[in-house]
């Protein structure tokens, strides 16, 4: 049976967007959809007018609508930012070769900038190289750290001010749960923090950090889903040939047969993260400081980056995410810091000329 | 293979976490850690008047077995050191879920075993006045499924228990939740938007005081579901078990979460110690209220939440203006059922609990 939408009682519905309980038709939900992401960006002041915005691209649906989308309400308020799309090679082959051909159609279609890092010219390693010395069980660890570190070089290369992701909703709310059930306090104390706005690491300015801004946040997976398909956006479906075996899983496919029963628990999971409150010792911010070996900003002498590659040049990987083996591999890797230092400087100098020639 | 007990030496017949035991070592573990709660989180004190909320099902029935032995045995022959005077409350109220006649045979065999008194809730006026005014006047066609009505049960039946643990003089009442069912009550909590009250969930202590005098303490919530049954199974007692038709897979969010908490285990032995870990991390937060539906503690990292005015009708059927605070569950909760209804079990709850808080009679 047909119904009316909503909003304008006009037009026939096309789209349930169930945490609301709305029936809305095509040109209401996006505007539904679009008024959303801008007011995550205007009430947490995510973004500011003039600025220049990295928007890390793999290619997904996220990063796709979250381009597409910033694109639209930067022409709409004029906004004047200006925006780059940044995309990581993670050098997963049947993957990641893939869904770059995908970005690069972003970049002709959007006519917006695109640099692409990769994990061979940053690290000198792929991740069909870790893989294959540290098997399918922790690889998203080692893909994580790199691929976080590799986005701020990015950002850092285009001298950009922020860097936009496009985590959404249901990312925040599987990451919450995943936390909760692995028994990650400090990662779900940082969390929380986050949410409440108060995770903040000293001498911010000192150090020139990007920001990181998740403009999606509010928004359903579901309803990015449904964005992209009404907007007929082309975007790279496929998952990560190493997700399967990813912990995440457990906390997606318990999230996804909860939003099947209640569709509001996702934002309900975020509404719980903004009421929670931590003990003193959890919600003390850690003291930002660059690692000695590659310049970068770390909690640690040296980054989680280097220590994984030091780990991964030695053979050693498997013990770069056992807790006994980082003890004997951080001083191993204190020893290496001249000679990295030096191909770092080395890496810096090539991208200044490639960045200044573009 | 053959495994021998880690403490005795003796053949093993559990395989727990500590390690292979014996039936009579596991069960010494878990009086063990069950004395250990209690003492050590102050659940109780020397001389204590406890009641015991007792569903009849294999975890309460747990927890009666192991206060009684815990009161009356020792291994030297001398009588326990624990002194507290037990009371068995039961609410033997017929719904859909579950029926009474079987439950209260298991639990007065248990009882009389230990000479503990049993009170049931048909037995007190103000019980039974709330069970009639809300549960059998409902319409069961306002529940989309199991969920709102598994909600609305234990909203029920805890205030009765609380009420009937008032009336007979205790202000403690012990709980048989165990490990999983907490760690299945906060991972409800956080999905239905009362983060809040993680930190109320986890501990083994009532620190709310949602129930004003009477402190309603989960001294088993170190024990897993697996320990509790098979501590059963090898004590032989007998208890109700729960009612499959009506407890499906995915008919409710509770039966999902434990069919999810229950198949991690499996997989990553450690879920449940992890969850009440960093459930333990959250701070116990200084200023809050109530809500006025489920008594769940609600507020916002030191901000309370906005009071909502309601018109509702009293039993003269006058209308009267109300303020109530409600958690975001019962928000949902009440866009889901019909006004009427849930005006119906507001009004109702909200006298029984100015009932309890000032010792009076309901109804």
């Amino acid at each position: 049976m047909k119904r009316l939408c909503s909003h304008c009682e006009k037009a026939f519905a096309n789209i349930l967007v169930g945490r609301e309980d709305k029936y809305l038709c095509r040109c209401c939900f996006y505007e539904y959809f679009e008024d959303t992401v801008h007011q995550t960006i205007v009430e947490e002041c995510l973004l500011q007018p003039g600025e220049r915005v990295a928007i890390g691209a793999s290619g997904g649906k996220d990063s796709t609508v979250l381009a597409y989308v910033l694109k639209i309400l930067n022409e709409r308020y004029c906004y004047n930012w200006d925006l780059w799309l940044l995309s990581v090679d993670e050098g997963i082959h049947g993957y990641r070769d893939d869904s770059l051909r995908t970005v690069e159609q972003n970049r002709d279609d959007y006519k917006l900038p695109l640099y692409i890092v990769s994990y061979n010219e940053l690290y000198d390693w792929t991740m069909d190289q870790v893989v294959s010395q540290i098997g399918r069980k922790s690889n998203c660890t080692f893909c994580g750290v790199f691929r976080r570190q590799a986005l701020d070089r990015g950002a850092e290369k285009i001298q950009a001010n922020v860097l936009a992701t496009g985590h959404n909703a249901d990312d925040i709310a599987e990451t919450v749960l995943l936390n909760l059930l692995r028994g990650d306090h400090a990662r779900f104390s940082r969390s929380v923090m986050e949410e409440n706005g108060s995770y903040r690491t000293t001498d911010e300015s000192v150090f020139n950090k990007i920001r990181r801004v998740k403009p999606l946040k509010q928004v359903y997976e579901k309803e990015i889903v449904m964005y992209a398909y009404f907007k007929k956006l082309k975007y790279f479906a496929t998952e990560c040939i190493y997700a399967p075996f990813a912990y995440r899983g457990h906390a997606r496919e318990y999230l996804k047969s909860l939003e099947r029963m209640r569709p509001h628990s996702i934002s309900d999971i975020l509404y719980s993260l903004s009421c929670i409150s931590l003990n003193k010792e959890e919600s003390k911010t850690r003291v930002a400081q660059q690692c000695i070996r590659c310049g970068s900003i770390s909690s640690q002498t040296i980054c989680k980056a280097c220590q994984f590659k030091t780990s991964l040049d030695r053979g050693q990987g498997v013990l770069a995410v056992k807790r006994s083996g980082m003890c004997s591999l951080s001083k191993q890797t204190t020893q290496c810091c001249s000679e990295s230092a030096e191909r770092v400087s080395q890496y810096e100098a090539d991208s200044n000329d490639a960045a200044s020639s573009s | 293979m053959v495994h021998s007990c880690a403490k005795c030496q003796q053949r093993a017949t559990v395989y727990d976490v500590g390690g292979s035991k014996c039936d009579f070592c596991f069960q010494q573990a878990i009086i063990h850690n069950f004395k250990t709660t209690i003492s050590r989180k102050g659940l109780a004190q020397f001389g204590d008047s406890v009641g015991v909320a007792a569903s009849g099902g294999y975890s309460s029935q747990a927890l009666v077995d192991l206060l009684g032995r815990s009161l009356f045995e020792r291994e030297d022959g001398k009588t326990s050191r624990m002194k507290l005077k037990v009371t068995l409350f039961h609410i033997d109220f017929e719904s859909p879920l579950h029926s009474s006649n079987s439950n209260i045979e298991v639990i007065q065999s248990l009882a009389a075993k230990y000479s503990f008194r049993l009170c049931t809730a048909r037995d007190n006026h103000s019980c039974q006045q709330l069970w009639r005014e809300t549960f059998e006047r409902i319409a069961w066609k306002d529940f989309k499924d199991t969920s709102d009505f598994e909600e609305l049960s234990r909203i029920l039946v805890y205030r009765m228990i609380a009420f009937l643990a008032q009336s007979q003089g205790c202000k403690i009442v012990f709980d048989g939740l165990s490990a999983h069912s907490v760690c299945r009550n906060i991972l409800t909590s956080i999905s239905s938007g009362n983060g809040f009250a993680i930190p109320f969930e986890v501990s083994p202590a009532d620190i709310s005081g949602r129930f004003f005098d009477v402190a309603i303490h989960h001294p088993q919530y170190d024990i897993t579901d697996r320990q509790l049954m098979r501590y059963v199974w090898i004590r032989k007692i007998d208890f109700v078990a729960p009612n499959l038709t009506l407890s499906r897979l995915t008919a409710s969010v509770d039966s999902l979460t434990m069919s999810f908490l229950k198949d991690l285990e499996e997989q990553h032995r450690s879920t449940i110690p992890n969850i009440l870990r960093t459930s333990s991390k959250v701070a116990v937060p200084l200023q809050f209220s109530y809500c006025s539906f489920c008594r769940v503690p609600v507020g916002s990292n030191g901000k309370l939440v906005s009071p909502l005015t309601w018109k509702i009708h009293d039993k003269k059927d006058n209308e009267e203006k109300v303020v109530t605070r409600l958690c975001k569950a019962c928000q949902h909760r009440q866009r889901r059922m019909s006004m009427e209804t849930f005006q119906l079990f507001l009004s109702s709850l909200m006298a029984f609990d100015k009932a309890l808080e000032y010792k009076e009679d309901y109804g």
